[in-house]
């Protein structure tokens, strides 16, 4: 009795409620991106699987194409860029890959950039085992990142892009980039800058790889029949180039 | 201060409400008591995703290992889970093929069970996405315990002098009512708990113990990338093992597929491609773990190869050119030309991966 009795009482269980709600409300508030990630061969629609013709006209047939993005940042026209902390998989063999942005409800905004990080940020790779993660799926847990770990001392594969030329016999090629000396950023602007609406969870943008641009740049080309193969650690050159070549061939779809 | 004596009765209401609410007055639920059982997950083990709907009880569990060695869920009341997969040989067959109630030869080697609680696909081709979806295929399938479902709970639910299934399966999950799906949710309990932590690997992880300069030296052949560098770019003279049987959360598999070179057409074996139907798919096989691969023979998904001898040299020689041979292989460069030394160094590392606790565990054993 004396409990409820206490006006005290009333009045922390009444700002226990209105603190639920504001939270609530806060939460409510964040806006949210849904980034679709496509993939295109110079400039054309392309599925993992198909074979598209190289510079020689030599048909390429790749088989796996996968990433790590992260480290995003949005660029806000007025308070500049803004971080977002984000790791996502994306395999481009799978149905609607993905990545998903939170930002922090203050407010509309007027958006006119993106930056995105190419791999796994340092402080997360090496020496990072992924069986630590307490969820396994998260992306850079056990399950969620199989496929694409060297083992805990070596980190996280950044980027896997993988395939053959349609020689006879046929050339495989594959390009492993890790290590955090290939970590790289790209970064996209819009023409014009578009509206993030407080609160508004269904904003949708659309991010393109043209994989025949991870082979063929203005200052660099990769042959594969040349250059068949890297896994970073054992041909960090080659490394280097493939990750320069893969960070100019994105693009913002308009 | 007036007392809200009206809210003390809103109060009062609502926890009597709550309560009833609460209560099932239809089922005693007192009798149903299940006693959660503790897994341990060993030091660098990631964490296992248990589906929420099937949570590890100690009475599911040993209901599991009951079923898992039940004999009578096949046809001729011969044959039991554990017919295919000997504790010996590290929960797998001895044989390339594994031979039916009818006589009925499969065509695949029957996997080892060992720590496929981190797995994320089942099967040779990971046509089953779930352990508990895995675990219904052999019982009805003709070719192994040939034993439709409904005659096989049929079994369980009528026997009572024994066993006692229908109370070990109330006891289990709330309900005497045996079906498919309760029995494969059991036997899934029972194989999540078979772990491997004990290898001689493990514990010089653990720091318990030194690697023999031989095993050491394999260990590293292990993790380095294949050929010589004047004829593979950026070869390092190691064993490429790394790639496919990744040491992530110490299980030694990257649960991927792949095409590792055994033929040059699959017309007799499509593998990964009969599940997605993909031509890319052709050949390729999901990746087996490597614990216990020295007790597991034979190997290859069609047991083609009896030692370990055989498979070094298989990689060594680089494996047979095909339209999918995944691009990890050297067929082309002439294979990983490893040193006498070298395979034996190789061998000696595989051997430490050998846990005889695990496939001598009293849990595991038969219980009938």
């Amino acid at each position: 009795m004396s409990i409820l009795n206490s006006s005290i009482t009333w009045v922390s269980v009444g700002a226990l409620v209105l603190s639920m709600v504001t939270t609530s409300c806060n939460r409510q508030r964040d806006a949210k991106i849904r980034i679709a990630f496509d993939v295109v061969w110079d400039g054309d629609a392309y599925e993992v699987g198909e074979s598209a013709p190289d510079l020689q006209g030599r048909l390429v047939q790749l088989e796996r194409l996968e990433c790590y993005v992260s480290d995003f940042y949005i660029h806000d026209v007025e308070e500049g860029w803004l971080a977002i902390d984000t790791v996502a998989r994306i395999n481009f063999s799978l149905d609607d890959p993905h990545a998903l942005l939170v930002v922090p409800g203050r407010g509309d905004r007027s958006i006119d950039g993106l930056r995105m990080g190419l791999g796994v940020p340092e402080d997360r790779n090496v020496d990072v085992d992924p069986a630590s993660y307490s969820d396994p799926n998260h992306p850079l847990g056990y399950t969620g990142s199989a496929g694409l770990h060297w083992g805990w001392a070596a980190g996280y594969i950044f980027s896997v892009y993988e395939g053959r030329l349609l020689t006879e016999p046929n050339t495989p090629f594959t390009y492993h980039a890790g290590d955090d000396k290939t970590f790289r950023t790209t970064e996209l602007m819009w023409a014009q800058p578009w509206l993030l609406e407080y609160g508004r969870k269904d904003h949708e943008i659309k991010l393109l790889l043209d994989a025949y641009k991870c082979l063929h740049g203005d200052d660099d080309i990769i042959d594969p029949e040349i250059d068949p193969e890297t896994h970073t650690g054992n041909n960090l050159p080659l490394a280097i180039r493939w990750v320069d070549l893969y960070q100019g061939a994105w693009a913002i779809q308009p | 201060m007036r007392v809200s004596f009206t809210s003390t009765k809103v109060l009062g209401v609502l926890i009597a409400g709550m309560t009833l609410v609460g209560c099932d007055c239809n089922e005693p639920e007192s009798l149903w008591n299940p006693t959660p059982y503790t897994l341990e997950i060993p030091p660098f083990f990631p964490p296992m995703d248990i589906p929420a709907d099937n949570p590890l009880t100690e009475e599911g569990v040993h209901l599991g290992r009951m079923l898992f060695w039940e004999t009578r869920l096949s046809e001729n009341n011969a044959m039991s889970c554990g017919t295919c997969h000997l504790p010996k040989v590290s929960f797998a067959d001895p044989e390339p093929y594994s031979t039916g109630v009818t006589g009925a030869i499969g065509n695949r080697n029957a996997m080892a069970l060992i720590n496929v609680g981190w797995a994320s696909s089942y099967f040779w081709d990971g046509r089953a996405l779930t352990l508990e979806e895995q675990i219904l295929e052999p019982v009805a399938h003709p070719d192994e315990m040939n034993l439709p479902w409904v005659e096989a709970v049929n079994r369980l639910a009528h026997d009572e002098t024994n066993t006692k299934y229908p109370q070990r399966f109330f006891d289990a999950f709330g309900t005497t009512e045996i079906t498919a799906d309760l029995v494969s949710k059991a036997i899934a309990q029972f194989v999540r708990i078979m772990i491997s932590s004990d290898s001689k690997f493990d514990q010089w992880r653990r720091g318990e113990v030194n690697l023999t300069d031989s095993e050491y030296n394999g260990y590293q052949m292990f993790l380095r990338e294949g050929g010589d560098p004047e004829v593979v770019q950026g070869g390092q003279f190691g064993a490429d093992c790394f790639h496919c049987h990744g040491e992530a959360g110490l299980q030694f598999s990257d649960h991927l597929f792949h095409n590792n070179g055994l033929d040059s057409h699959f017309e007799a074996d499509p593998g990964r491609a009969l599940i997605t139907g993909s031509p890319l798919d052709s050949g390729r096989f999901r990746t087996p773990t490597l614990r216990n691969v020295a007790l597991s023979a034979p190997f290859m998904h069609d047991g083609r190869f009896n030692t370990l001898e055989e498979v070094i040299e298989h990689y060594n020689t680089g494996g047979v050119p095909s339209s999918t041979i995944d691009p990890f292989m050297k067929y082309s460069s002439g294979g990983l030309d490893l040193a006498p030394s070298q395979k034996e160094d190789l061998i000696a590392f595989l051997h430490t991966l050998t846990d005889t606790v695990f496939t001598q565990n009293s849990a595991f054993q038969n219980p009938h």
